[in-house]
């Protein structure tokens, strides 16, 4: 009888480590090579991206091979999208636009078992062979709800009384949108209001989430987020430049 | 850096133990089910059934998150198919009608890299993060030829001379239509045929696999076979039977 699957990006934010859920990642040979990295997590896009449920089995699996979390990001906060996800195989869910205290509850209820919600029954992925999967489900099921409208913020206080939620993550781009900066995340006011809400979240005892990019990641960390969603658009243009830049180097551009 | 995975088959062969392999689960979702079975390995099927390139790579993974040894049957002896077949994940592969020692020597030569064959060089999926894949693939990589044919009954003693072969299957449909028998497996004839081309695998101190069903899996084990083809369909069958039974009482 196998033992419940670990979840690794739980388990490191419990030891205080750094996470990042890699995101950009479409299929399950993409996957399973990106194991290779040693990154964390493996953040599967079904908000924008074209991640339907029929393929989160298939790239589940090839995160399950490697120990990488396996995160999707579901379309809203809605509890059947939300725990069939999770039957699936998926290890977490991301939940956009949480701006209330009901619509964080709404989340964890969809995404644990009793006493902690109302998960709807049935013989999960993660489940298959697992004697006692209904007792561990709940322990190895990530949750990260993403603050990223202005009225988020301003309900936050209350969004961060709702327990059994891992990471708040707080999204420069949409949150820059609400605030009038379309297309502007560098501007002073939402890199102002990024920073006191993270501090927020640190200063309540709770987990704070920020996208990774390479150039900020170091400050990001200093000011206590653990959790990061990176992409791989960005490591691909990176590990391309320096390809580049090599080239001329070789023809002594 | 990840460990080049263990191929369970290879492994309990070599130990001398039975391996069960089961076919009929050719969607990924089904072979993550019945690894909680504790099978040893599933048979995917490109000789007969839908599984492509494409396919492969998520059925393997399937097949590796349960330590099962995921087998692709290929349709032929083609050089590229095998290797081909072994880059996108599996373990190994199983080859219908081989039936010269020439044909054994094409399915080694696909399957295995330097220096026992030619298999052409890329980077398959098993060797990901696996530091020195090169020098330790072949030890992973398993090769089952099926004697199908009355040709390679009549030629198995030159066949059995071919080294890297990890298991002769007998294969009884085919055979039976090649005897004239189409349809008609438990012929005896056929069954005499069968029996005496496993033992002679035997006798040469190679592995014997063949194509069993509940009804007669302890006849073959008593024989000496160590590798067992059964189908998922089977099952479903007598658990269906079984259930409809109970229902009408």
């Amino acid at each position: 009888m196998p033992e419940m699957r670990r979840n690794p990006a739980k388990a490191k934010l419990a030891a205080g480590g750094v996470v990042t859920a890699i995101g950009g990642v479409y299929t399950a040979q993409m996957a399973d090579f990106i194991g290779t990295t040693g990154v964390e997590g493996v953040w599967l896009e079904a908000e924008h991206g074209p991640l339907d449920f029929a393929d989160i089995e298939d790239i589940t699996r090839a995160c399950d091979l490697w120990g990488m979390a396996s995160i999707v990001r579901v379309g809203r906060a809605e509890a059947n999208t939300i725990y069939r996800t999770l039957d699936c195989g998926a290890q977490g869910i991301v939940v956009p636009h949480i701006n209330t205290r009901e619509e964080a509850e709404l989340v964890v209820d969809s995404a644990k078992y009793a006493p902690l919600g109302s998960r709807g029954m049935f013989g999960t992925r993660q489940g298959y062979g697992v004697g006692d999967y209904l007792e561990h489900a709940n322990n190895e099921t990530f949750v990260c709800v993403l603050i990223e409208d202005i009225v988020a913020v301003e309900n936050l206080d209350d969004i961060l009384k709702v327990d059994n939620i891992d990471v708040f993550l707080v999204a420069p781009s949409d949150l820059a949108q609400s605030m009038g900066h379309l297309g502007d995340v560098e501007h002073p006011d939402v890199q102002a209001v990024i920073d006191r809400s993270i501090q927020r979240i640190v200063d309540a005892g709770r987990m704070p989430g920020h996208v990774g990019r390479t150039a900020s990641i170091a400050s990001y960390i200093q000011k206590g987020v653990r959790f990061f969603n990176a992409n791989l658009n960005e490591w691909v243009t990176n590990g391309a430049a320096i390809y580049a830049d090599e080239v001329k180097k070789g023809i002594g551009g | 850096m990840a460990e080049l995975r263990p191929n369970r088959a290879k492994e309990k062969l070599a130990k001398g133990e039975i391996v069960t392999c089961l076919a009929g689960v050719d969607t990924p979702h089904l072979v993550d089910f019945v690894g909680q079975i504790g099978i040893d390995s599933v048979w995917l099927e490109a000789e007969h059934g839908p599984v492509d390139f494409e396919a492969i790579g998520d059925l393997t993974r399937a097949a590796d998150l349960w330590g099962m040894t995921p087998l692709v049957r290929v349709g032929s002896t083609d050089y590229n198919t095998i290797y081909r077949t072994l880059d996108m994940g599996a373990m190994g592969i199983t080859v219908p009608h081989v039936d010269t020692a020439q044909d054994a020597r094409d399915v080694v030569n696909a399957a295995k890299y330097a220096p026992i064959g030619t298999r052409g060089m890329y980077g398959p999926r098993q060797s990901f993060g696996v530091a020195d894949y090169l020098n330790k693939a072949n030890d992973q990589t398993m090769v089952v030829v099926l004697v199908e044919d009355i040709q390679s009954v009549n030629n198995l003693d030159e066949i059995l001379d071919v080294e890297h072969v990890d298991v002769f299957h007998v294969a009884p449909s085919d055979l039976a239509q090649s005897m004239g028998h189409i349809g008609n497996d438990e012929h005896p004839d056929v069954q005499r045929t069968i029996d005496e081309s496993i033992a002679k695998i035997i006798a040469a101190g190679k592995i014997a696999g063949t194509t069993v069903g509940a009804h007669n899996v302890a006849r073959f084990r008593d024989q000496g076979v160590k590798f067992f083809y059964t189908s998922l369909n089977g099952w479903i069958m007598s658990g269906g039977n079984e259930f409809l039974g109970a229902l009408r009482g």
